[in-house]
């Protein structure tokens, strides 16, 4: 009778183990098939339009930012982002300002991202912007939180 | 089988060992789906707020709609806004954003306002109503359903809300033009009625 129960508890216990860990890791792995970032990347940075960023974080309304880079074709905007935080709400900003070095700003679009239980990785677009511009600052303010990075969009080695 | 000494401490060890690990991913399955400190009602509330990009408020008054959901409503008077939204208790004890209205501004221009939603959770509707209250002469207010049910809403810190929860198939929404907010002073006498065709008053 003991043992019977020492059985059914060992077994209840294997069960959990696998049924969270298992539950656990499906929600930490990161799975898309909508967009493949990394793809798009590299075929942006083979056509020399992508220009890579400082790589630090900032937080923003208890969500770590940063920006990965940009790609800038002369006519569009692109700007790619991870975010962080462990729970269930959104880990990019809603929406994002780019303002140009000679004072333009622009909101973004829209975007996508790919998301598990802790890591965003997305992107904002911004079409129809001037060409020749040399530097960005992407950024975002409310109330008083805020973010902000500079990138610049020339010279430098894109790859 | 024969369980010696050693092996005994091997099984119980074995116990604990797997309790812990369940536990940790348990703490871990939780966060990620209720997010940090779900037993917190403010915690869940600030979060809430922090994923609208909108800074942290307290709570003014809670009123329950039925069905182990309640409404939460926050007065920021520093931004001058007013959020509320709907939350359960998975389990019993945690909380749960179930989603409503943020960024309401607040205008003391106006003296009364009826404003209004529906949110739907499983077999039920759950209406609500919420307002500023800026005219200091008022103290009750009284809400008439689309069904003819009254109820009084809860008014603190000049907004009122009230919710209500109706099943499904018992509810009429061709009755919503029936519905009715009707205001009174301390001495009882009726101040404002509005309407849905008449949402609010203002000062001139």
């Amino acid at each position: 009778m003991r043992k019977k129960a020492i059985t059914l508890l060992r077994f209840s216990e294997w069960t959990l183990l696998i049924l969270f860990i298992g539950f656990a890791v499906l929600i930490s792995l990161p799975f898309s098939d909508m967009f493949n970032i990394d793809k798009d990347i590299r075929q942006a940075k083979s056509e020399g339009v992508y220009f890579d960023a400082d790589m630090h974080f900032q937080t923003y309304f208890d969500k770590s930012v940063r920006l990965d880079g940009v790609v800038y074709n002369q006519k569009e905007i692109i700007v790619y982002m991870t975010g962080k935080q462990l729970g269930p709400y959104g880990k990019l900003p809603n929406k994002i300002l780019v303002t140009t070095d000679s004072g333009a700003t622009f909101e973004s679009l829209g975007g996508g991202n790919t998301t598990n239980a802790f890591r965003s990785r997305g992107y904002f677009h911004f079409k129809e912007v001037p060409p020749g511009i040399k530097s960005i600052t992407v950024h975002n303010e409310a109330y008083s939180e805020s973010f902000s990075f500079n990138i610049a969009l020339q010279g430098g080695d894109p790859s | 089988m024969k369980i010696t000494t050693l092996s005994k401490k091997h099984i119980v060890t074995g116990h604990i060992l797997r309790w812990c690990v369940i536990f940790l991913v348990l703490l871990y399955l939780l966060r990620a789906h209720y997010g940090a400190n779900p037993w917190s009602l403010e915690s869940v509330s600030h979060q809430a707020l922090s994923s609208m990009e909108i800074p942290k408020a307290s709570i003014t008054s809670i009123v329950d709609s039925g069905q182990g959901i309640r409404m939460v409503l926050l007065v920021d008077r520093n931004h001058a806004m007013i959020h509320h939204f709907f939350i359960s208790r998975p389990f019993g004890i945690l909380w749960q954003s179930r989603g409503g209205g943020y960024g309401m501004p607040i205008d003391p221009k106006v003296l009364i306002d009826f404003r209004g939603g529906m949110s739907t959770f499983g077999h039920y509707r759950h209406y609500y109503y919420i307002g500023q209250v800026n005219d200091p002469r008022i103290t009750t207010i009284k809400v008439t359903w689309q069904d003819g049910y009254e109820q009084n809403a809860t008014l603190t810190e000049g907004v009122y809300h009230v919710a209500r929860s109706v099943r499904i198939s018992d509810d009429d929404q061709s009755q919503t033009t029936k519905t009715r907010l009707l205001v009174y002073d301390k001495e009882g006498v009726q101040l404002y009625n509005l309407t849905p065709e008449q949402r609010e008053v203002r000062t001139l």
